[in-house]
């Protein structure tokens, strides 16, 4: 009976190391990840293009990586903001400094549905051209570029790429870029996700098809009635 | 749906049931029993209509500039979804502009469908994914259906502006004074007069949809643009004609206002030039047609209704051939038991006056709302009948 006893207590402390083990590494995997905090002086160079970025507030990222001449940012995160939102954004510049003074990508409500949204704020120094990738759809919504108050016209000041990149030439002081999500279903359907006519049309089939039955049923039970009452 | 959504709805249901029952078991005076029920049912469909001040959601932030209730609790929203996203189309003044409608007027509809959401994608706060062709396809197919099944009993009996009219009319009873009547060369000029305004209003529609379907201006600054797509210069608060005139709109958003569900600061701050319109959702003009319809209808019964367009609409599809032969609530006249009294002439507040010009048979007249006050009135059993889809109703009873 002893040996009975110590083996259940041995493979219960077996357990218990195995247990206490795996939630340490759960625990650590959560603070395993690594933030780096940049500040307001820290600038972010791209020596090739004669340009950096900086940024008007302290924040961290995870991840900051000079590819390309682009710089690109995972779970960037800036002191004011929301501490839910992390930005996976890709900056880059052709022949200026620039300095992002604001920027959220969010998720709103319009019309009832979630939809995406997006500010972004940068003061330029240099006439020279920028680059930004939020990571959104660029069928998924509109886009906004303010100079200086003024809203620009798309490919004059500034364009969009089929990959969702915007180019924005020709600012000197400060720009707004804006981003107005439409709502999922909405995309889906200019997407043509949902293709068949029928599922494309289906309330003005089905209203007509129940107008119809509507007016043939009124025909019918006013025609009986006639007949019965001769 | 929402728990407390369906437990609101199912109260309010069971308390519409209940009120009729004791409406009509209780009361005595056979010749108010009707009235008094068609009273309650317009108060209930008011409550209908504006459901959604009653379901909220309060206060959540995109409404707050507008007001604390929410700009719509539309019906069939998931059926509808981006083809149809403005609300089910009932013809009655559901106005658009206030908040917490559960359907909307077709009026608006057909307007808003015209110009300036022709081919485009977006609208005020909802997203198109059909063409404006299509919306007005589905506009007209349920203004259709509910016209041959109801008629104008949408206005007699459901029609809110309708219930507002009668309110003043008992205002006036009360007050013992004796209402005033039209000639019957007016009154029938002034229920032509509702098909010219329909014509105008459609006319006038296109007209501003000009670029939009020919690709030319006929009026400048009649091309959609500003942020949204559907403004156009000082046309953009002119898209929709009627509505500048409609009395419901200021009645409605005033009221809302009054009882704080709109944001009164909101409303009057959206103004526009020239000086004869000066707001959005309140103009000069609409406040004055208001004025002026409400002094009208202490005189004349049911005034408006007598020139409403949305009447007109509604008879177009009920009370005219071919619609006429199939529309399945008429009423009836029974030749050989009328008296020819005339008291259904006398007690008709639109003084429709073909129950007592015709001599029998079935009885449509475009005038007419079906509030069945006439049916109710006849002293002589079974002179007149209310039916549906050729079933009686009601019919008269000797309360002589």
């Amino acid at each position: 009976m002893n040996r009975d006893r110590t083996t259940v207590l041995e493979w219960f402390s077996v357990f218990v190391v195995i247990a206490l083990f795996s939630f340490s590494c759960y625990i650590g995997g959560v603070y395993a990840k690594s933030e780096t905090v940049f500040t307001k002086l820290d600038t972010f160079d791209i020596p090739l293009n004669n340009s950096s970025i900086s940024f008007a507030t302290d924040g961290t990222y995870e991840k900051a990586i000079l590819d390309n001449n682009v710089w690109n940012f995972d779970n960037l995160r800036f002191e004011d903001s929301p501490n839910s939102e992390m930005y996976t954004i890709k900056i880059s510049a052709e022949d200026c400094k620039l300095t992002i003074t604001y920027c959220r990508i969010y998720n709103s409500t319009f019309a009832g549905q979630q939809a995406k949204g997006a500010r972004l704020r940068y003061t330029v120094i240099g006439r020279g051209t920028q680059f930004f990738d939020f990571g959104l759809d660029p069928k998924g919504g509109d886009w906004g570029v303010i100079f200086d108050d003024e809203y620009m016209k798309q490919n004059e000041e500034w364009s969009l790429s089929t990959e969702g990149t915007l180019t924005i030439m020709g600012a000197t002081e400060n720009v707004t870029l804006s981003y107005y999500g439409f709502p999922e279903s909405f995309v889906n359907t200019i997407n043509g996700s949902d293709n068949s006519i029928l599922n494309q049309h289906s309330v003005v089939i089905v209203i007509t098809i129940v107008s119809a039955i509507v007016v043939l049923s009124a025909a019918v039970i006013m025609k009986k009635k006639v007949e019965f009452t001769y | 749906m929402e728990n407390s959504t369906a437990w609101i709805l199912a109260v309010y249901v069971t308390v519409v049931l209940i009120c009729t029952i004791v409406i009509l078991k209780f009361t005595k005076n056979k010749t108010k029993r009707v009235s008094n029920l068609r009273f309650f049912i317009q108060i209930a469909a008011l409550g209908a209509i504006f459901m959604g001040l009653i379901l909220g959601p309060f206060g959540t932030p995109r409404w707050l500039p507008l007001g604390i209730s929410p700009r719509d609790r539309l019906v069939a929203t998931e059926f509808f979804g981006d083809q149809f996203p403005d609300g089910l189309s009932v013809p009655v003044l559901a106005c658009y502009y206030p908040n917490g409608r559960t359907v909307t007027c077709p009026v608006w509809q057909i307007q808003a469908y015209i110009f300036p959401f022709w081919e485009t994608g977006r609208g005020y706060d909802v997203f198109y994914s059909t063409s404006g062709l299509e919306k007005l396809a589905i506009v007209f197919g349920l203004v259709i259906a509910m016209s041959v099944v109801l008629g104008r009993f949408f206005c007699g009996w459901l029609c809110p502006f309708g219930l507002y009219m009668d309110v003043i009319s008992r205002i006036r009873k009360f007050f013992k004074v004796r209402h005033l009547s039209l000639s019957d060369r007016t009154n029938t000029a002034l229920g032509q007069f509702r098909f010219v305004l329909i014509a105008m209003f459609l006319i006038l529609s296109f007209i501003f949809s000009s670029y939009a379907i020919f690709g030319t201006e006929l009026i400048s600054g009649t091309i959609p643009g500003g942020p949204l797509g559907t403004e156009a210069g000082i046309v953009g608060v002119v898209n929709e004609p009627f509505c500048l005139v409609c009395p419901m709109r200021p009645l409605s958003v005033l009221i809302e206002c009054a009882l704080g569900y709109m944001n009164f600061s909101y409303v009057s701050q959206i103004t526009y030039e020239p000086l004869w319109m000066t707001g959005f959702y309140v103009t000069s003009i609409n406040l004055t047609v208001l004025i002026v319809v409400t002094i009208l209808s202490f005189a004349y019964r049911r005034f408006w209704c007598r020139i409403c367009p949305l009447g007109g609409l509604t008879a177009l599809f009920s009370s005219f051939t071919p619609f006429k032969q199939i529309a399945l609530t008429k009423l009836h006249k029974n030749e050989q038991k009328c008296t020819k009294c005339g008291i259904c002439k006398r007690v008709c507040p639109t003084q429709a006056t073909l129950m007592y010009e015709k001599n029998g048979g079935d009885v449509t007249e475009s005038r007419c709302m079906l509030c069945v006050r006439c049916v109710e009135m006849c002293p002589y059993e079974d002179a007149l009948a209310f039916k549906v889809a050729g079933k009686t109703v009601m019919k008269s009873r000797n309360w002589l």
